[in-house]
């Protein structure tokens, strides 16, 4: 397997609000490989963009990364950097891609120089060389007549061009990690399909490592190599793209998993997980999906579940894995993915 | 461009014509006349009344005077002996336009400044002290604020004259701060409100994940975002002014278009009044063109839609 370019370790991240502290991410562990796709799925508000966020050090001011947090990226711990440190990790080791493509772009400063911007800072490059690379880069994300492009302005691009552009501002520096954060969700169907390809299209000409943050399950098929299930500031599960797809062990993921609407083969209505995710100012005990799911045990309520091992790349924390619980029939779609799945 | 600014240069002629009927007529409704004086007889009156074509019917006076404006002639003061209104607002121009123009500065670039630190600086001193700044300058009428003014800088420290005078350049700054006191507080209030919003958006985040530092983001992306809306505040602002300097021109003595204005008004200086009134107008509909204008440069978004090719 190649090699760990990151390790994240208990990163907690809180923030400050008048209600008190809301903990939106409590505790994640993951690692990144070389050149990989780790996609990150889980319903809104799971924690997902801040975790990521707080991987670049750039989370709100009224948020703080917990200490016993820890994120080593090569032979860099992150949380210790300060901001002119992590100034020269942001855009030239880890670069992001934003949701909304229509707001990432400042409107009243040309394509071309918000491009270059990255390319000045990072690469010592002068003006005119930084020119020539951004026009190269615009040409790089699919885009005709780089030249004329390069000076026009963001309200002249269409949401799939400016997210193209994007693209391009996040690549500029060679990064080692891409974090995309629902790059396409604002975007029309054929252009999603588009922006996909463009990203696994680039991922494989530079080796980037790529963490895809999604809600659409299918994407997630379409492009990971690995997913992590997170629900309420936690993993819930973690494992390869064909362990969480055809061999999900923990009830959150069953539920994600059978409310994916090309999976609901069945006449029944689609399904949707009842309840809503816990107010993160007052985390539950225990497991934190235990109030909406069927398959609670009584410990669930109390203690939270530590991560099972299934396979070497397999983890999910719940305590239907522990030896002494009861078997449990998962819903009827979960069984056919089993039965696909081979186990 | 050129055509987006010739539209609007039609606008602002109907607009005019539209105010300067609007005025006409609601001056009739003004009681009294100008010759009130009790040295004169009725018949004296009446003959004045003839002389100076009162006692022709309004529709005929109104076509009268349209026709004058348009040869540039803005008809005469009865109260100063027939000197014509233009001469006299053209003599009292510099005086408003010293303060005025003064005040408009110090209004925008102190507000733009405290806006910008406190925006900065959440939470800090300079944020109360800009929040503080922007409740009491709309609270504060212009008047008691350049009263207090004149009472601590003028009277108690002694550092500047309390009146007007002309040729005197110290004395421009204790009326030009009263009238930019409004603008500073409008102007500081809204640039924050709008550099706070712009912090939060995806582009300021795109921009802080590029790795620029906090001096680039600031300036390069946030600063400029935020001007364009702020510099609506100046159109409004210039209604401040304009109402302010009538005031403060009382105030401290300033004898400019405002002080004219109310001295025409307080002897129903019928010409003189309706002539302020048209130069006030055309002063605002001036400022408006040339807000738009900027707007069109700083805003390429504007640029494109207002017809302007790049
Ligand atoms: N600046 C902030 N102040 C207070 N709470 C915040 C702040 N930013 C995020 N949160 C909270 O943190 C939690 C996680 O938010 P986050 O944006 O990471 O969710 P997400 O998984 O990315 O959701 P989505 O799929 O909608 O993007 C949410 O409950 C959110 O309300
Ligand atoms: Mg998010």
């Amino acid at each position: 397997m190649a090699k760990k370019i990151l390790q994240v370790k208990n990163l907690q991240v809180s923030f400050e609000t008048h209600g008190g502290e809301v903990q939106a991410v409590r505790g994640i562990t993951f690692d990144l490989h070389e050149g990989e796709t780790l996609a990150i799925v889980g319903e809104s508000g799971s924690g997902k963009s801040v975790a990521t966020k707080a991987l670049m050090g750039i989370i709100a001011s009224n948020g703080q990364i917990k200490k016993d947090s820890s994120i080593l990226f090569e032979e860099k711990e992150i949380t210790q950097l300060n901001e002119d440190e992590l100034q020269k990790v942001r855009g030239k080791d880890i670069a992001m891609i934003f949701q909304d493509p229509m707001t990432s772009l400042n409107p009243v400063m040309t394509i071309g120089k918000q491009i270059m911007e990255g390319i000045i800072k990072h690469q010592g490059l002068n003006r005119s060389e930084a020119r020539q690379k951004a026009i190269e880069l615009i040409e790089l994300v699919g885009i005709d007549q780089p030249d004329k492009r390069f000076k026009q302005y963001p309200h002249q691009f269409s949401g799939g061009m400016r997210q193209r552009i994007v693209i391009a501002i996040a690549l500029s520096c060679n990064p080692k990690i891409l974090i995309a954060d629902e790059p396409t969700t604002a975007l029309d169907v054929t252009i999603q399909a588009q922006i996909l390809e463009l990203i696994k299209d680039l991922q494989a000409k530079t080796g980037v490592a790529v963490i895809f943050i999604t809600h659409d399950l299918g994407v997630v098929a379409n492009v990971a190599d690995r997913v992590a299930v997170m629900y309420a500031g936690k993993i819930v599960e973690i494992g390869t793209s064909d362990e969480v797809f055809y061999q999900p062990q923990h009830p959150y993921t069953w539920g994600l998993l059978a409310s994916m609407p090309s999976l609901d083969t069945d006449d029944e209505a689609l399904y949707s997980i009842p309840g809503s995710p816990p107010d993160l100012l007052n985390p539950p005990v225990g497991d934190a999906f235990a109030l909406r799911s069927q398959y609670a045990l009584k410990i669930d309520h109390e203690q939270e579940p530590p991560f099972f091992k299934i396979t070497d790349t397999h983890y999910a924390a719940t305590w239907l894995l522990h030896e002494n619980a009861p078997k449990v029939t998962p819903p009827s779609v979960i069984q056919k993915l089993w039965a696909e799945g081979g186990k | 461009m050129i055509k987006y600014i010739l539209e609007r240069i039609m606008i602002g002629i109907v607009t005019m014509i539209l105010i300067i009927t609007i005025n006409f007529f609601l001056l009739q409704l003004l009681p009294g006349s100008p010759f009130n004086s009790e040295k004169l007889t009725t018949e004296q009156i009446e003959m004045l009344n003839e002389a100076y074509g009162f006692n022709d019917p309004l529709p005929v006076q109104y076509v009268r005077y349209l026709s004058k404006i348009v040869q540039g002639d803005f008809g005469i003061s009865i109260i100063n002996t027939n000197i014509p209104v233009a001469d006299l607002i053209y003599g009292k121009l510099p005086h408003t336009i010293k303060v005025g123009g003064l005040a408009l500065l110090i209004g925008a670039v102190i507000g733009l400044f405290l806006g910008s630190v406190a925006a900065l600086n959440r939470n800090s001193f300079w944020d109360y002290f800009t929040i503080t700044v922007a409740i009491l300058g709309v609270s504060i009428p212009g008047f008691v604020f350049g009263a207090v003014l004149q009472l601590f800088f003028g009277l108690k420290l002694d550092l500047v004259p309390i009146i007007y005078k002309i040729g005197d350049p110290r004395s421009f700054i204790l009326p030009a701060v009263a009238l930019a006191y409004p603008i500073i507080a409008s102007t500081a209030r809204y640039m924050r409100t709008e550099l706070v919003e712009i912090f939060n958006s995806d582009y300021i985040l795109l921009a802080r994940a590029k790795g620029l530092t906090r001096r680039a983001v600031v300036y390069k992306h946030a600063i400029r975002n935020a001007l364009i809306p702020v510099i609506t505040v100046l159109g409004p602002a210039t209604i401040v002014l304009i109402g302010g300097s009538t005031v403060i021109e009382r105030i401290f003595g300033i004898p400019g278009i405002g002080n004219l204005m109310v001295d025409g008004i307080n002897t129903r200086d019928h010409f003189v009044i309706l002539g302020c009134a048209i130069f006030y107008s055309l002063l605002f509909i001036v400022i408006l063109l040339i807000i738009d204008v900027i707007y069109g440069v700083i805003d390429p978004r504007i640029r494109v839609s207002g017809g302007m090719k790049n």
